[in-house]
């Protein structure tokens, strides 16, 4: 018994290390698992980053009109992918927190209890080391002296055998059940963590594959959908070439100059086709030249010439004459050669209807244009075309419009309307002009109030003396002010039809006193504004009878000429 | 019996075309009228150098109607479009009193034309809208209109701007020259 006990000890201890080794490994498993299902959750995790940054720059694209559809399935694979790594998560957790802590109870429980009947046993066994001294001197000692004694020693010593024996059974009993016990219970669990994991695994390995048609075509898609945009871009950098080259086409400024010359198309007479001819204005002729034979075209006299907007998109103009009462179509290579020829075609025209030379230098005094061929008579102002047409429009007792060429003017009248346009800023103030291409109705609202309601203009006080003191100044431009602030005019013709004294005292007899002055421009100013140029003063005088006795002969002679032309 | 069912087949049957003159002092408004005929809204025009010519349809009629520029050095020059005119109009500005005497000679020149024997005036006083018009008889008075011999001739009132009148108008010469020609 005693040599087996000694025997024992030894393969005890090995159990007892046996356990702890065990455990040792059971506790590195356990890291591995750990460290393993850490790079798992790790892969998990850049692949939903590297999923949701794809998706982004999906969102960003911009044919992602075209790929709405392919967001939902995105959106789907990511909640998957979002579940799995929640459940990596959990399953880290589980064997970080629950696991460990199960273990760590597992080992309070029945580890430490263990280390106690360690002592205990190594006490029993110093115990037992202790007796066996004690019985070898004994043997020696009761052999000899007291044999009756040793019989109670080796009962005593026998006891004590079996009392150990029952507790090393015990241990041994309580070493191996613990022992199975810790690696069956981390077993199980192990298993099911792993079963656990594989099913997700699973599922979401099932799920990727499931969606990676989806992701192909996808991808597919995306492709396309550069391959377009390649496409397009490259289309859309023609089409601004082509753009760009139609503007300059456009952008290229006429040069306008009077005889023009140069390549048109013109429709032949028979076979209606388009041929290329040089032509040349001649003297109020158009001419085309076949070789070197100059050749008619049409005459330019009595006809119109407009410029073709909409002819086919070719720049085109028309030729209507009114004596063969034909329209010619003739096409130029250019915008801006359209507008040449029209403006050379329309100047040849008007000269030879009129025989006028251009006069370029008079701008209009509503909108700048350097083209004042317009006048208004009662205005004093010269106008271009267009402002002319609103002149009109006003009405007669507004503005008087006439023509520097189609009308005949009076060189006095011309040298008046001269000097008053060249004050016109002073005498009509200038508001806020409208710039020289503006539509109609803005310079309709700005010649209505700077005319008509004459909301720009600086009214001087006292007008009928500023107007006699301007007349004896011989100052055209303050008088013509002085009239428009309401110097009264027409108040000596009343004083002769009311035959009333009183009134003929307090009028102001300014053409009298312009006749005497011999002011040729300001007797023409006073009778456009309505002064009767028959009307007599306090004295009985006529103006021509107050200019005879002050012998201004030049002024006699245009009142008698203006006497002609007013009916008596 | 016959004849006006053949006159009247042949009114319906083809379109015809009538060149009509329409002239007047500068500024009467014959463009704007012009515009107002063939677009049926009033247009802010220029003024005109040389001509205008537009053809509209008016009551299954195609009219020629040309617009001349009534500058004073232009009006020499009305002669040379009188040739082949089946109807003129003058129009005149009836709020313009001191230039009623010009129109009154240039009508009676342009009435006194060779060119123009046997073809009806059509008299618009335009700007009748305004309130210094002139009235009809007023404008017949001044205008010496019963001076016309030998040819038929009309006042109407009218408005460019509106379009008031033009078409009573138009109506009077269209009816007046057809009952000419057939």
């Amino acid at each position: 018994m005693y040599e087996e006990f000694q025997q024992d000890s030894p393969m005890f201890r090995s159990s007892m290390s046996q356990t702890e080794e065990a455990l040792q490994q059971i506790n590195t498993i356990f890291n591995d698992w750990i460290s393993l299902s850490m790079i798992a959750h790790n892969r998990g995790q850049s692949y939903i980053d590297s999923m949701t940054d794809l998706l982004k720059s999906l969102c960003e694209h911009p044919s992602i009109n075209a790929l709405g559809s392919y967001k939902t399935s995105f959106s789907e694979i990511k909640e998957m992918l979002s579940t799995l790594l929640a459940c990596h998560e959990g399953f880290i957790f589980s064997l970080q927190s629950v696991f460990a802590s199960s273990l760590q109870n597992f080992i309070d429980t029945k580890i430490q209890p263990l280390s106690q009947l360690k002592k205990n046993y190594e006490k029993i066994l110093k115990e037992i080391e202790l007796i066996k001294s004690q019985t070898v001197a004994l043997k020696k000692s009761y052999t000899q002296k007291n044999p009756s004694q040793t019989e109670s020693h080796f009962i005593k010593l026998h006891l004590c055998e079996k009392s150990w024996e029952i507790m090393r059974y015990d241990y041994s009993y309580l070493l191996s059940s613990t022992n199975s016990a810790a690696q069956t219970l981390a077993l199980d669990q192990f298993l099911s963590l792993v079963f656990t994991q594989w099913s997700f695994t699973n599922t979401a390995i099932e799920n990727l594959k499931s969606k990676e048609n989806v992701i192909s075509k996808l991808s597919d898609t995306i492709q396309k959908a550069k391959q377009a945009l390649v496409t397009r871009e490259e289309w859309m950098k023609k089409e601004k070439e082509g753009i760009e080259m139609h503007l300059n086409l456009y952008k290229k400024l006429p040069q306008f100059k009077e005889n023009k010359e140069g390549y048109l198309w013109k429709q032949a007479d028979f076979f209606k086709d388009w041929k290329r001819r040089y032509f040349k204005i001649n003297e109020s002729e158009l001419v085309y030249y076949r070789g070197q034979q100059e050749i008619l075209y049409t005459t330019l006299v009595l006809s119109k010439i407009t410029e073709l907007i909409d002819y086919e998109h070719l720049f085109a103009f028309e030729i209507y004459s009114a004596t063969t009462q034909k329209s010619f179509i003739l096409l130029a290579e250019s915008d801006a050669e359209v507008k040449e020829w029209v403006y050379a075609l329309k100047l040849a025209s008007e000269q030879g209807l009129l025989g006028y030379e251009p006069t370029a230098n008079i701008f209009c005094a509503d909108c700048l244009a350097k083209a004042g061929e317009w006048y208004s008579l009662n205005l004093g102002v010269h106008l271009c075309t267009t402002c002319s047409g609103i002149h009109r429009s006003l009405g007669c007792h507004i503005s008087k419009v006439k023509s520097l060429h189609l009308d005949n003017i009076n060189p006095i009248t011309n040298e008046l309307i001269s000097e008053l346009h060249n004050h016109h800023d002073e005498i009509w103030g200038q508001g806020f002009r409208p710039p020289q291409f503006s539509n109609i109705e803005d310079r309709d609202a700005y010649i209505r109030s700077k005319y008509q309601l004459k909301s720009y203009m600086i009214k001087c006080k006292n007008p009928n003396e500023v107007l006699s003191q301007a007349i004896e100044a011989k100052n055209v431009v303050t008088a013509f002010k002085a009239i428009l602030s309401g110097a009264e005019l027409t108040s000596s013709r009343r004083s002769e039809n009311n035959a009333d004294i009183k009134i003929s005292e307090n009028s102001f007899n300014f053409l009298h006193q312009a006749a005497r002055v011999g002011d040729l421009k300001m007797i023409e100013l006073l009778i456009l504004n309505g002064c009767d140029p028959e009307g007599r003063n306090i004295e009985g005088f006529t103006p021509l009878e107050v200019a005879l006795i002050s012998q201004q002969n030049d002024a006699v002679n245009y009142i008698l000429k203006a006497l002609e032309i007013t009916p008596a | 019996m016959g004849a006006k069912i053949s006159s009247l087949f042949s009114r319906f049957s083809k379109r015809k075309n009538l060149r009509i003159l329409m002239i007047g002092l500068e500024g009467a408004g014959k463009t704007t009228i012009l515009y107002q005929m063939k677009l049926h809204e009033h247009m802010e025009s220029i003024p005109t150098i040389g001509f205008n010519v537009e053809t509209f349809y008016y009551k299954n009629i195609a009219i020629t109607c040309w617009d001349i520029s009534g500058g004073e050095r232009i009006r020499p020059l009305w002669h040379h479009y009188f040739e082949n005119t089946d109807g003129v109009i003058f129009v005149v500005d009836s709020n313009d009193r001191q230039r009623i005497e010009e129109a009154k000679e240039e009508l009676h020149r342009a009435s006194n034309d060779t060119n123009l024997e046997n073809v009806s005036f059509l008299i618009l006083s335009n700007k009748n809208d305004l309130p210094n018009a002139m009235s009809n008889s007023e404008l017949i008075d001044k205008l010496d209109l019963y001076m016309i011999r030998g040819k038929n001739w009309y006042i109407q009132n009218s408005c460019a701007l509106t379009g008031e009148g033009l078409c009573e108008g138009f109506n009077w010469l269209s009816d007046e020259i057809l009952s000419q020609i057939y």
